[in-house]
Parts: C-alpha cells; structure tokens; sequence
C-alpha cells in the first residue's frame, strides 16, 4: 500500500488538480461557447427565412428525426420553417438549411452550412452572391421533387447543374427533394 | 542535446536549428492539415505555443518528483489538460477560426513535437531553461506553420489574412485551387523542407 | 527502352557527379546500340506530328500555343533543375523535355490558358522528374504528373471544351460542345464513328483523332522505339471490358469501338504507356503494366466521376510498376538465386 501511494500520490494530485482546473475553464466559458453556436445557427435559419424576428421566441420540432426550427415575424406571426437536414456529398457530409413558406407550399431559400466539396467547383453550393446555383430553389414550389438539368431550365422543377460539379449539384438536390418528400408534408398546420 | 547550452541558445535552437516541422519534421499532421490559411495556421502555431510551454513549465517543476515509469503518464495529463483549456478557449473567443480547425485542436495532444520537449529538455532542466526552449519550439513551430500558411493562402486564395493581395478579377478564375487542398499541403510542405535543406547544405559547406 | 536511357545516362553524368552509385555495372558482353536519348526522343516527336498536324488543323493557334507553352515549361524547370544540382545542362538538349511537354500538351483541352501549360509543364518536370533525380529514375510519367497538378489545381479549365471553326462547320453544336467520353457518360447523342476515328469531335489537343494517334503509334512500334506489348495489352483489355459492359447494358454503355477511339486511348496507349521510365523493363512486366491501365481507365470511365480516367490509370500503374517489376523478373540460366 505504502509503494503504491509513494508511486502514485502526484499522478493523483495532478489529476484532480487539472479537474478542477478544467471545470474551471468549462463553467467560465461555456455560456460563452453556447452563445457562439446559438448564433451561427441563428445566422443560417435567419437567411433563409428572413422574415423572422431574432427577438421572438423560436420552437424547435423533431420531424421524422430532422431539427425543425417554427420561425415567427415580428408581430408574432409564423414567417416559415427552417428545416435542418443533412446528405453525403462528392466528398463528405454536406449540411443544408431549407427554409419553407408558413403554409408548406413553397422553399424561401436553401443554404448549405458546411461542407467539403472540391473548392473552385463543388463550393458553388454556397449560398453567397456570384453562385446562382443556390438561389435556384428560391420561391419554387415544394409540390414536386426537382430535377436536375445541364442546359437552361425549361420547367420550374428543373435545377441546372454547375458546370463541372454535377455530382455536387445533383447531391445537394437530393438533400433538399428530401425535405420536400419526407418533412414538408408532416409540417404541423397552424 | 549538448550538455551545457545557455538558455539563449537553447531558445534560438527550436526556431533554426531544430525547427520541429521543417527539421526534425514532427508535428506533420496540423503542418499538413490547417495550412490552408495563414489565420488558421497562425491560431495553431499559438495553441501549440501555449501547450507547449505550459507542459515544459510543469515538467521541470515537478521534475525531482516525478517517477521515471510514470512520466509519460503525467506528462500526457499535462499535455491533454492544457490542450482542452486550449480548445475551450478558441471556441469561446475564436469560435470562427476554431470551427475550420476544430477536429486538429484536441488533435494537439498526440503532437510528438510536445511530448518530445518534455522528455528531452524539461525533464532533465531548470524552469529558466525548459521555458526558454518551449518558446523556441513554439516560436518555430508557428513560423514553420506559417510559411506554409503564407505560400498557401496566397497562391490558393489570392489572400493574406483574408486581404486582397494578388489581383481578384485574375485570381477567381486562376486561382491554384490545389494549393488549399490536401495535396497542395504535400506540394509545399516538401518543396519548403527541400529548399531548407538546401540551404542548410550550402550554409555547412560554406562555413 | 529502358536500356536506351540507361545508356544514355553516364554520358550525361560527368565522372566526378556520377556519386556513390556512379559506373553502372552489368555483365558482358556490351554492344553499342547506336541508340541515344536524343535519337529515341527525336523518333518519338516526328511520330507525334500527324497528332500536332491535326490539332492544328483543328484548333489552329492554341495548339501551337499551348505547345510551346508546356514545352518552354518543362525545359525552363528541367534547366533550373540542373542549375540548383550544380549539373551540366545537357538534359535539356536530350529532348525528353520537350516530349514530355508536348505529351502534356498533347492531353490539355484547346481553350485553356497558356499561362496553366507553361506551369504544368513546369511543375510536371521539376515535381515528376527533377526530385527524384532527373531523366531515368522518375517514379511517375512527369507529363502525367504535370496534368494531374493542372486537374486539381483548374478543375473548371481541364474540363471546358468549346468548339472551333472545322467543327462547326462540320455541323457540330455551337453552344453546348461536349466531349464523346462526357456524352457517353451523361447517355447523351454520341458522335458517329467516322467524327471519332478522324477527330472531329471535342477533346484535348492530341484525343481528338484516333487515326493520327495510331499511325505514330505503328511507326514507333515499327521504329522499335516504343514496345509493342504495352498498347496491345491495353487496347486488347480496354476493348474487352467495354464489349462487355455493353453487352450487358447495352444502352448504357456504348461499345468497344467506341471507347478504343475516344478520349485519350489511342493516344496514350501509344505515346504515354509506352514511357521507358515509368513501366516495367521485363516483357511480361509490360504486358502487365498495359492491362493493367486498360482495365483502370474503363472502370474509372464506366463507374467513376471523370468521365476519362487515363492520367489517373497510368499514375496508379507507375506507382505499382516496381511490384511489377518484382513478380516478372526471369530467372537467370541456372536457377533460383536467393536475393
């Protein structure tokens, strides 16, 4: 017993001394960290139903295992869903927010919040301004799943491919026909 | 490890000497992996600093304590605790950088580079000493990092610090998109260690 | 082939360079073949004119431009190569630069920039060629190397084709110009086999026509420049694999005639598998080497995301060549030597 404490006394020491200083470090910056996370999620469903007021409270439903954000305006009205989903993409998971209308019928907008498709191709998914892809879906009607086309969309169900990234553009589609076909249908009505 | 160096040296010896990425190519997973971008790269380099220094510090404080068969132990709960306070710092401060770089933070722990200090340097050496040579490491390490940060964001990116710094009209249709890739980390991470070498050799023969 | 370079090495190393593994050694007799680097390269560029003579016909001054881009690449990394190793210059008048860059030339699409084949040719040498230790212990074919540099690096201009004069003429589509390779993948219209066999279809520079591709191919396979047996195994397994799999799906996939003549196949079974350095030496090593890519380009054109897959085949073939090279090594009058 004795050798036994003589070998061990300072590893022990030392392990519930960083314990302590790890809680430590954990309690004095995790609201900190919360907030962070808070509000790049925020930033995301903001974006893609902008009618929503950051103020009013936001309800967070379980569809069929997706997070579901019920995103009210300013004066207490619905201003849409924000539904989180997530699908494989050329190279890993991409990560999308799909903004749907109050009453279901229509996609506000669609952003992807992470991935990691090929930069220069792939990343023309990125809802940021000089890719069109991403607004494609805006203001289309979530009744028909899309499809995916190389030349100019001759119907409103029909998406255009990037250029060179067909595989990236046909996945991230996939994604959102899921949401359509799975979530929307389910959305509770108000 | 000569036996009577001053601290000055052994200070100056971590940056050139035996810089740990482009010398003794330790620490090649974050040298690889978060290059990408001269902010990355640099929030890195500061992470390891710390760690290091922090697990130097400790060591050679309780060096007379310490029993030979359970060092490595404790020298991995120095290195994991200041690594976790690490990562909860950037995602507190730094949420931005800290989400590009996430996986490669609590990765920090198993960078040989650190443990390597420890064993060879803090163990055996006075505080003055051991701090002396964390710094020169992390100092080394981080400028290793960098370059290849610089020489990556800017033929990547067309960037520095997120800043325009080669033509925007050229770089977004010309950009060397392989340079922020994995494979643009292997490219430039051998051209920079061959022309290090390079010069080493030339320094050697001319001296 | 091998023995050609080999040959050609220690003229090119001063005594005091050749290093710790300097004078090669190999038992007698030794004869003087006659054949130098600079020859074979020189047969090999003359074989490369009915391809350079039909780009031009077909992309006018982009190929010449592209040309001398890649090659004024390849040779300015190959003389600063030398410089930095303090060697003489005389790689750079050997004339395996200049194949390289007009191999690589020869598979980069028209309407890229000169600026990007200047820098493939560049990179292709001095990361190909140059680290490894210049012309005859390269790992990798350092045209492919060049290409797979320019593939990641500009995804979007590798993969853009747009059409030029002759082909519009020829009643090509104008607006949307698609490779054969591209349309077969995406089960579009395909081009007829006449557009295939003579070129006049979309694609790199040196792709387009299959029949320029083969009667360079014939005459360094009858110079005795390049070995037969590698483009035989690889035309034969290609063929093989694409007949099947139209057999099986026969809208999906078209035929073997189809993919022998589109892309890079003819090209590069003849021009780039046939690379001394980075295949086997022993004949059945070749014949393996040459199978071997013919199956990886159709499994990567069928199932893969390139719609064609040559660089890749020959840059993983290279890398397996000294497993190769171990399985087929004969063994010598006498018996089993232990190694």
């Amino acid at each position: 017993m004795k050798k036994f404490i003589d070998e061990s006394w300072l590893v022990l020491t030392m392990g519930i001394a960083f314990a302590a200083l790890l809680a430590g470090a954990q309690t004095t910056w995790q609201g900190k960290i919360r907030e962070n996370q808070a509000k790049a999620l925020n930033l995301a469903v903001a974006e893609v139903v902008p009618a929503m007021d950051a103020e009013q409270e936001r309800e967070t439903l379980d569809i069929d295992g997706n997070t579901v954000f019920k995103c009210r305006a300013a004066d207490g009205s619905l201003a849409g869903w924000a539904v989180q989903a997530s699908g494989g993409g050329f190279i890993d998971k991409i990560n999308v927010v799909v903004g749907i209308s109050p009453d279901g019928s229509e996609i506000i907008g669609v952003k992807v919040v992470s991935h990691l498709e090929t930069p220069g191709l792939g990343n023309k998914i990125e809802r940021v301004e000089g890719n069109p892809f991403p607004y494609q879906f805006d203001g289309k009607s979530t009744a028909t799943p899309f499809a995916l086309t190389k030349q100019t969309p001759a119907t409103d169900s029909e998406i255009q491919a990037i250029t060179g990234a067909t595989y990236s553009s046909q996945y991230t589609m996939d994604i959102v026909n899921d949401v359509l076909t799975r979530i929307v249908p389910q959305l509770p009505k108000e | 490890m000569a036996a009577e160096t001053g601290n000055l040296e052994q200070f100056k010896t971590g940056i050139l000497d035996n810089n740990p990425v482009l010398v003794q190519l330790l620490g090649m997973c974050p040298a690889l992996a978060v290059t990408n971008s001269v902010e990355n790269a640099l929030v890195m380099g500061g992470a390891a600093t710390f760690v290091v220094v922090m697990s130097n510090l400790i060591t050679s404080l309780l060096r007379n304590l310490i029993k030979p068969h359970v060092r490595i132990l404790i020298f991995t709960l120095t290195i994991a605790t200041f690594v976790t306070i690490a990562d909860l710092f950037l995602k507190a401060y730094l949420f931005k950088v800290s989400q590009a770089i996430g996986a490669f933070i609590p990765l920090i722990i198993v960078n040989c580079m650190i443990i390597c200090r420890a064993e060879v340097v803090a163990i055996k050496n006075g505080v003055g000493k051991s701090l002396a040579d964390a710094f020169g490491i992390g100092i080394g390490f981080t400028l290793s990092l960098l370059t290849l940060g610089i020489i990556r964001e800017i033929l990547g990116s067309g960037t520095f610090l997120n800043y325009q710094v080669l033509p925007k009209t050229v770089w977004d249709t010309h950009a060397w998109i392989i340079m922020i890739l994995p494979p643009g980390a292997f490219l430039t991470l051998g051209v920079v260690v061959g022309v290090v070498n390079y010069m080493r050799e030339r320094g050697k023969v001319g001296a | 082939m091998s023995d050609a370079t080999n040959a050609a090495k220690p003229a090119a190393l001063p005594i005091k360079d050749a290093g710790p593994r300097g004078f090669l050694v190999s038992s007698p007799p030794h004869l003087a073949a006659g054949a130098t680097t600079q020859r074979i390269m020189f047969e090999v560029l003359l074989a490369m004119l009915p391809l350079f003579g039909f780009a031009l016909y077909m992309f006018r001054l982009s190929a010449i431009v592209l040309t001398v881009a890649t090659i004024a690449g390849a040779l300015a990394a190959e003389a600063l190569g030398n410089l930095m190793r303090k060697r003489d210059q005389s790689s750079v008048y050997d004339g395996s630069a200049i194949v390289t860059g007009a191999i690589l030339a020869f598979s980069l699409p028209p309407s890229l920039n000169p600026y990007m084949a200047f820098l493939g040719g560049m990179v292709g040498i001095a990361l190909g060629k140059i680290v490894f230790g210049g012309i005859g212990n390269n790992l990798f074919n350092p045209a492919m190397v060049g290409r797979a540099f320019l593939m990641i690096c500009f995804p979007a201009a590798l993969v853009s084709f747009t059409p030029t004069a002759p082909m519009t003429a020829a009643g090509v589509d104008a607006t949307t110009m698609a490779t054969p390779l591209y349309a077969a993948a995406k089960q579009m219209d395909l081009p007829s086999m006449s557009a295939l066999w003579l070129g006049n279809t979309g694609g790199c520079l040196g792709e387009t026509s299959a029949i320029a591709a083969l009667i360079g191919g014939l005459y360094l396979v009858i110079r005795g420049v390049a070995d037969w047996r590698q483009p035989l195994a690889l035309l034969l397994t290609a063929g093989i694999f694409a007949q099947i799999a139209h057999w099986i799906a026969p809208d999906a996939h078209p035929g073997a005639t189809f993919h022998l003549t589109s892309g890079a196949m003819m090209f590069g079974a003849f021009f780039i598998a046939t690379d001394y350095v980075g295949a086997p030496v022993n004949p059945w090593g070749r014949l393996i080497f040459g199978a071997g890519v013919g199956l990886l380009v159709m499994v990567i054109r069928l199932f893969g995301a390139y719609p064609e897959g040559f660089m890749f085949a020959i840059l993983i073939m290279n890398s397996l060549t000294p497993v190769i090279e171990r399985v087929t090594t004969p063994t010598p009058f006498g018996g089993k030597v232990e190694a």
